[in-house]
């Protein structure tokens, strides 16, 4: 049965610039000009703000920008037992973080997630609304652990943790969840016990999963993709010049993949016919996948882009791809399903 | 035993912000350094009041050692954002596309700044520290189009920062030398090969003390090459190498060993027994001295528990 998606759908990888007037009611909010009903007011907006720029720019799957998310780790770990806040870390140059430490036992209380997956839902103009939720392993590497013997016993209990919420996502409704992975190949040495952490975390979960990797050195994860139990692999490959290409190829990787074609590090636009070219180049080259296995999608994120960028690129990204699907022949079905029972 | 901080401190968050204005040509010169001036006085009363040994800076004015490094070398260019090794923290790597000169008049001034502050409020006995970025890792964090060799970069490399060394070297008292690539074997290896000679070049004139650090790795296999090295204190990664500590022990009689024990990645505290017991084993195997402190910098954990790791130190010293 057709579910509507077409050929190459388009989808973005989770996280949106957040308007100035958000930032300037979170601002308020913190100096406690503002209450807690103002904001939660503010944030509903600017999620109706996002899926309008999805639409507008004619993205096929879209999320709710992260809008409620300061950062991907922080925010989990302000809503999961086990963790506290000492204060902010520097990540590069005037950029921050809180990373949290876990100094006691992980646990999962209320979900963290469905409030905001219902709301962005109930007024998302795609039925394809799509989570994002950050992966066991990338929780676990991006804390400091006070409280476990290892690093791989903290990552299992975030694996239990999060797969509570991913089955309270699927039980409202959620149909595509991605798990964000961008630390699973940072130590070459956990990679095999980071696979296992990752299919303990999705473990039940039958609807579509999709895996998301960003920046670093892919040979140290793609020879394991196939053992990852997620029906897709959403990529940055624009940054790289698409050469992780080749890796995906000489590894076979059979998942469906995403292909990154905006590089969210740049304000650069890309142009239409550059994404077109990019995504023929890969599809040619990944040729022993069908058609309908490819998705395509921006690198990252594009919260750190302004917003009238952010907004541009999406349109580039589908207009490009609109390019390339006439060009494809008809019977190209993308699946919007699990393609494997989990 | 001694203890020693270890190059860059945590960086507040304000500070951070008006380096980057600076940078664009947004932010008074003068009032970045009045308040790197305050921020040093602070780390500095933070270091005399645990009776620190060695003391830096804490390196206020550059993003990380990589950039600090391109405020002594002409660094051309600054590519994107690249993983500081295995941590989730970034630096612009630089692109090579000339050859590599000294321009040491920022790092310096910085120095300089330091010194005035360090004579008017430290512990007694305590010695300042200059931190450099060694050639190995410079040579393996660079992006080269110029030289096409690795080996070549650490050798012009050196060749520069050893000018810079000599300009240096009358407003410190020594020089902490950071290298972690000496023990990654992921390095290109002809570059680690020739570490001994690149290292030659790199101390010629130098008379302060030199202390090599290393960290995030340990390389058993490399270790009498290590600390054939023409330093004066070589530094291990503990946290890194707690179970290499017998392979360890044969190299150290009659040499100076800089410990790192303080974990600069967790905010897990250590032990006081624990640092003092790893600090007597080296002696009793004949370490000249040992000195302890942080494995790494210190911009991997939050300020607060990076001072309260400094104040752990001076109980160490005082147990």
């Amino acid at each position: 049965m057709n579910n509507g998606l077409p050929p190459l759908p388009t989808t973005v990888i989770g996280s949106y610039p957040r308007p100035k007037w958000l930032r300037e009611v979170i601002r308020l909010r913190s100096l406690g000009r503002f209450n807690d009903e103002d904001l939660s007011e503010a944030l509903n907006d600017s999620v109706q703000v996002v899926l309008r720029d999805h639409q507008v720019a004619g993205v096929d799957v879209p999320t709710d920008g992260e809008m409620r998310r300061d950062e991907m780790v922080e925010f989990f770990a302000e809503r999961l037992g086990g963790f506290m806040f000492y204060g902010p870390v520097r990540v590069w140059g005037p950029n921050y973080y809180r990373k949290p430490s876990v100094v006691s036992k992980v646990r999962h209380g209320e979900p963290m997630l469905v409030d905001e997956f219902r709301y962005a839902s109930s007024i998302s103009y795609s039925p394809y609304l799509k989570v994002t939720i950050t992966g066991p392993y990338t929780m676990a590497d991006w804390s400091y652990n006070e409280y476990y013997k290892s690093k791989e016993e903290l990552a299992h209990d975030l694996a239990k943790a999060m797969n509570s919420e991913m089955k309270a996502l699927v039980e409202s409704g959620a149909k595509i969840i991605q798990v964000d992975e961008p630390a699973i190949h940072t130590h070459r040495e956990e990679v095999k016990w980071a696979v296992d952490v990752v299919n303990e975390s999705i473990k039940g979960i039958n609807v579509k999963v999709v895996l998301h990797v960003c920046y670093g050195d892919y040979s140290v994860i793609f020879p394991h993709l196939n053992e990852i139990q997620v029906d897709q692999v959403n990529l940055a490959l624009k940054n790289y010049e698409y050469e992780p290409i080749k890796l995906l190829k000489r590894y076979k990787v059979e998942k469906e993949i995403g292909i990154g074609v905006i590089d969210v590090h740049t304000n650069r636009v890309e142009t239409k016919e550059e994404v077109a070219k990019d995504l023929n180049r890969v599809i040619r080259y990944l040729d022993y996948l069908s058609p309908d296995k490819f998705w395509v999608n921006p690198d990252c994120g594009l919260k750190l882009r302004p917003r009238k960028v952010a907004l541009e690129k999406l349109k580039s990204m589908v207009a490009g791809t609109s390019v390339l699907r006439e060009k494809l022949k008809g019977g190209v079905e993308p699946s919007i399903g699990p393609t494997i029972n989990r | 035993m001694k203890t020693a901080l270890l190059g860059s401190f945590p960086r507040p968050r304000l500070l951070s912000k008006h380096v980057q204005q600076f940078r664009g040509g947004k932010f008074p010169e003068d009032k970045l350094m009045a308040e790197i001036s305050r921020i040093s006085s602070r780390l500095l009363g933070l270091a005399k009041e645990a009776a620190i040994d060695y003391v830096t800076g804490g390196n206020f004015l550059w993003d990380d050692i990589v950039d600090m490094a391109c405020s002594q070398v002409t660094c051309h260019e600054r590519n994107g954002l690249m993983r500081f090794y295995e941590n989730n923290f970034y630096y612009r790597a630089p692109v090579l596309k000339g050859q590599l000169e000294t321009r040491d008049q920022e790092y310096l001034t910085l120095t300089r700044l330091f010194r005035s502050q360090f004579d008017k409020n430290h512990a007694e006995g305590a010695k300042l520290k200059s931190s450099l970025l060694g050639p190995i890792s410079f040579a393996s964090l660079s992006q080269d189009s110029y030289y096409n060799d690795r080996v070549e970069v650490a050798f012009a490399y050196s060749k520069a920062l050893n000018r810079s060394m000599l300009n240096v070297q009358e407003v410190v008292d020594a020089f902490e030398i950071q290298d972690p690539s000496i023990f990654d074997r992921r390095a290109d290896q002809k570059l680690r090969s020739r570490v001994s000679e690149i290292y030659q070049s790199l101390v010629g004139g130098v008379t302060k003390e030199k202390h090599l650090i290393t960290y995030f790795f340990l390389d058993s296999s490399s270790l009498k090459q290590f600390f054939d090295l023409p330093v004066d204190v070589f530094g291990l990664d503990m946290i890194e190498g707690r179970n290499k500590m017998r392979q360890i022990y044969p190299f150290v009689k009659e040499r100076r060993v800089y410990l790192g024990v303080l974990d600069s990645r967790t905010t897990k505290m250590e032990r006081v027994s624990s640092i003092k017991r790893m600090a007597s084993r080296f002696s009793a195997k004949g370490a000249s001295d040992v000195i302890v402190g942080f494995n790494s910098f210190t911009d991997f954990i939050p300020e607060i528990v990076a001072s309260r790791k400094v104040r752990l130190l001076g109980k160490v010293k005082k147990a």
